[in-house]
């Protein structure tokens, strides 16, 4: 196995791993969401958008690293 | 801070305040991830000066610090998401507080005001009078003031949910006093 194999194996593992924590933690917020509105909680104010964001910089964080690991690869 | 000031219209459980923890949570895992982050850029750019390296060394030094680092971004990433989701809910029977690791573990901490002897409002330090931190402590007796299971940590304005807090137990006990059950009592002040 050569090291572009191991680079293209860690890449897709850290997709991976991505999906997983955010599929986690939106079931999470699910029965959060639920159990806070049987008590009455305005949710849309109380979770924000604090959440999203957070997702959306995971997402955006984890594509760039493995774009700028793959630059680095090819160009060094 | 403190997100919200609901009443339900719901006449058996009514909603006082929901809190959110303070942002100082966020501090010590984005410290560590740019500490990090900061090691590897140095550590690649040093084995790039000392490019003495065959190239497929190089690479495979390039893979290793790709997993390195993939590691420190997934746990913090599963870190913050999971201090996000570090609620406290205050109504006029309990006092409901939610930890979770996302994946792991996820515990829901239920103080009924009747169980609750007393609450404790700490802020500890410069930093905590700084940004104005600090911890609640529950006391339902037989817990003690270093067990983390009855302590919640990062707090805003540790005195003032306290104070609340206190004011919903003494409202509770009132009602229980009106109802007839004055044993409750004694231990609900």
């Amino acid at each position: 196995m050569n090291a572009l194999a191991g680079l293209i194996i860690s890449s897709l593992a850290s997709v991976l791993m991505m999906i997983l924590v955010i599929w986690m933690y939106l079931r999470v917020k699910k029965r959060r969401i639920m159990l806070f509105s049987s008590l009455g909680v305005n949710v849309d104010k109380f979770f924000r958008k604090e959440g999203r964001l957070l997702s959306s910089v995971y997402i955006f964080a984890t594509l760039t690293s493995i774009v700028i690991f793959s630059i680095l690869f090819f160009l060094l | 801070m403190i997100s919200e000031n609901y009443i339900s219209a719901e006449d058996s459980e009514q909603l006082v305040q929901a809190i959110d923890t303070h942002w100082m949570k966020y501090f010590f895992p984005v410290a560590a991830y740019v500490f990090t982050l900061f090691l590897i850029c140095v550590l690649i750019l040093l084995y790039y000066q000392m490019m003495t390296l065959d190239s497929a060394v190089w690479h495979w030094i390039l893979v290793v610090f790709f997993v390195i680092y993939n590691m420190v971004h997934h746990w913090f990433f599963h870190r913050i998401l999971s201090l996000v989701m570090v609620d406290i809910l205050i109504t006029n029977k309990r006092v409901v507080l939610f930890r979770t690791s996302i994946g792991i573990h996820e515990i829901v901490r239920d103080y009924p005001l009747g169980q609750i002897r007393a609450v404790e409002g700490k802020k500890m330090g410069f930093i905590h009078n700084l940004f104005h931190y600090g911890s609640l402590w529950f006391d339902t007796g037989g817990t003690d003031a270093i067990d983390t299971g009855s302590t919640i940590d990062f707090v805003t304005s540790p005195h003032f949910v306290s104070q609340l807090i206190t004011e919903q137990m003494h409202h509770h006990s009132v009602k229980i006093t009106s109802s007839g059950s004055i044993h409750l009592v004694a231990g609900a002040s």
